[in-house]
């Protein structure tokens, strides 16, 4: 059922035999491919321009001549760009943002918070289950008690996000009625860290990794208040996206502030939810939790044409997720993409048969179709 | 005077070494096996192969160091194993940017910070000279990236004068070089005029109360003759002085602005190399910078020799 979906993916892309066979360094940075554009060329960390490919498959498109990709990394000189017409189309991924362009009238913004294309990203705390003090169900339960997402939405939300403690977004077929997910109680948190504290020296000493980023800075900072108050220690460390990925491959953390599962298909978030791939030395399941339930739903769904079959198999795998408690599910995390009026058409992909194709999903769209208007 | 120079030459060289040899250790401090973190996921047979070809890393560490300054001297810092391109051409494209950026930045604070200077030591503590004092302390106290943001803001956003971010080659035109570079001076410049302005009023109070402006004045002189040809120069030792230190940390020193308006330059990509622990890059990077702050003192000092006969005499 997944099998198209992955073709859209790096599985089905197709490489040409020369760029494989070119031992010199050319091979890594002049790629060559069947897209609707060319490479022209890349300066790293400035900008990566590429032209219309005249023989491309599709007859009449691309639209655009050229198109530049420009990395600009802060979100608010993103912003800034755009509204100084320095670029014609920006992704953001800041709530703050996606709600200053959505209200304005200069601008057109396409965003997955209302529409989706299969699962959204989602805002989480990655828990291990593998070693240190979180490797206990108990403390596992203890931080979902003590954790308020309602609060998190409230004061990090900027009007908009909402609430969401499950692996799929509110209207997906996959996301059972009631999935068991723990509701914030101060409380029951209290009672199970006094439960769990005598099997880890007598407290419980957690720290929380995160990227540097402003905004992230100030949730972990809530959660570590929210955690302290429930009678944990709790420490934060913002550290650099290379060496965060290499502590989450490599196991090395105890609590990570996450995003993720973005996928047209569940089954594509299998390669992160599996027990197959928990163990090391590169453990894509970030969590390593190894319930043999979740491998069995998981395979209920890649195995099965059945949707009944498949609904029932990814509603499962989200029950066990509440009750594994891998991960502290907050909110959906949105993606957006805003352009000035003059740039028509980046979002209603038409395919090669006519159909309609995936708009926007994951930060993801196609400049295929897009044209400027004079 | 030759004497004198050859001297700091020698200095000069002595103090470029031991930055070579500290940026080439850059990468031995690091924990592990060296390769391994240079690498990172990239760490195949074929890369580790290249790197050990590049870096003579089974090797004594002097003969390593060896390999190395003879590749640095044949213009070869290594390849990033990230972008798979190489750090001199890396540098190639950061360095005229932070050149340019400082260039324009200091020419805007020399224009400001000297007439400033020349009118409020005419009459210092006078309505202009505490006007000019007053600004100047508001401009120190404003850190650089939030007057960068304001001027974002107001310049790019709201009158579309100027592009928010990026850089335009000067192959693309003066002018659209010049949008790319003007907002991020201003930025830079706005401190060094307070510093400049500063340093330069001082030492002409000074100036201004010696016999030899006296006697100018005896001589019936214009006021804007004497400022300029007999007050300047001589007041002008600690304004160098300090642009010369300004001037250097500004190679480093201007990632903020770079990183606010996306410039490429050298601390841009500095920042981004640690970001992404693309360490050959980092060493070429560290090792081109530490070279232009020590070149750029160099070049004031040799300066100061030429203003200054004192200096040549001693």
């Amino acid at each position: 059922m997944a099998f198209p979906a992955y073709l859209a993916t790096q599985v089905g892309y197709i490489i040409a035999l020369a760029q494989l066979n070119n031992p010199t360094s050319a091979a890594q940075t002049m790629p060559i491919g069947t897209g609707p554009f060319k490479y022209s060329s890349w300066e790293p960390n400035d900008h990566f321009t590429v032209v219309k490919n005249p023989d491309y498959w599709r007859s009449g498109l691309p639209y655009l001549d050229t198109v530049t990709f420009k990395p600009i990394v802060e979100d608010e000189s993103r912003e800034n760009s755009l509204k100084s017409n320095t670029i014609d189309l920006m992704v953001s991924h800041d709530p703050g943002i996606i709600r200053d362009l959505r209200d304005s009238s200069s601008y057109q913004q396409v965003t997955d918070l209302y529409s989706t294309v299969g699962e959204p990203d989602m805002d989480f705390i990655c828990l291990n289950c593998e070693t240190g003090p979180t490797s206990d169900l108990t403390v596992r339960q203890a931080l979902a008690y003590a954790t308020n997402p309602e609060e998190v939405v409230k004061l990090f939300g900027d009007g908009v996000l909402t609430v969401n403690t499950s692996l799929y977004p509110p209207g997906s077929i996959y996301r059972p009625a009631d999935n068991g997910y723990p509701k914030f109680n101060l409380a029951k948190a209290k009672e199970l860290v006094a439960k769990a504290a005598p099997n880890h020296g007598g407290s419980i000493s957690i720290q929380l990794i995160d990227i540097p980023d402003p905004r992230q800075a100030l949730i972990i900072q809530a959660l570590q208040s929210m955690w302290q108050a429930a009678g944990m220690t709790v420490s934060l460390n913002q550290i650099q996206q290379v060496t965060y990925i290499d502590q989450l491959v490599g196991g090395q953390f105890q609590a990570a502030a996450d995003e993720q599962f973005a996928s047209p298909d569940p089954d594509l978030n299998y390669v992160w939810l599996s027990p197959t791939t928990a163990n090391p030395p590169i453990a894509l399941n970030f969590a390593r939790n190894k319930d043999p339930r979740i491998e069995t739903a998981l395979q209920q769904g890649r195995t099965h044409s059945d949707k009944s079959a498949r609904v029932e198999a990814y509603q499962t795998v989200d029950k066990l997720l509440a009750e594994d408690l891998p991960y502290l599910w907050f909110s959906r995390a949105p993606w957006s993409i805003t352009g000035n009026t003059t740039v028509q058409n980046f979002a209603n992909p038409i395919l090669p048969d006519g159909t309609k194709g995936l708009g926007f999903a994951g930060g993801v769209f196609s400049p295929t179709q897009i044209w400027m208007k004079a | 005077m030759a004497r004198y120079i050859g001297g700091r030459v020698v200095q000069l060289v002595i103090i470029i070494f031991f930055i070579s040899i500290v940026a080439f250790l850059l990468v031995h401090l690091l924990p592990g096996d060296p390769s391994t973190a240079i690498l990172g996921p990239n760490d195949t047979a074929q890369a580790r192969a290249e790197l050990l070809r590049q870096l003579g890393l089974n090797k004594s560490l002097p003969l390593q160091y060896w390999t190395w300054i003879s590749n640095v001297f044949h213009g070869n810092l290594g390849i990033s194993f990230l972008t798979h391109q190489t750090v001199a051409n890396a540098i190639g494209v950061a360095f005229p940017i932070d050149l340019e950026l400082i260039i324009v930045s200091q020419l805007l604070a020399f224009l400001v910070a000297i007439p400033l200077a020349l009118v409020a030591a005419l009459r210092p503590n006078r309505l202009f000279d505490r006007i000019a004092t007053t600004s100047t302390y508001a401009m120190l106290a404003v850190p650089t990236f939030v007057i960068a943001v304001i001027l974002v803001l107001v310049v790019a956003v709201k009158i579309h004068i100027f592009p928010a971010t990026g850089f335009n080659p000067i192959g693309q035109g003066l002018w659209q070089n010049l949008k790319t570079v003007l907002l991020p001076s201003i930025a830079l410049a706005v401190g060094s005029v307070a510093i400049y302005y500063r340093l330069l009023r001082a030492d002409l109070i000074a100036t201004l109360q010696e016999d030899f402006i006296t006697m100018a004045r005896a001589k019936g002189l214009s006021t804007p003759y004497i400022l300029l040809r007999h007050a300047l120069r001589p007041s002008s030792f600690a304004l160098l002085a300090g642009a010369g230190l300004s001037i250097g940390s500004l190679f480093t020193g201007a990632f903020v602005v770079e990183i606010l308006f996306q410039l490429p330059g050298i601390g841009f990509q500095l920042i981004a190399a640690i970001n992404s622990r693309d360490y050959l890059v980092v060493q070429g990077m560290a090792l081109v910078a530490a070279i232009a702050y020590v070149v750029i003192n160099f070049g004031v000092d040799i300066l100061f020799t030429f203003l200054d006969p004192r200096i040549r005499r001693a």
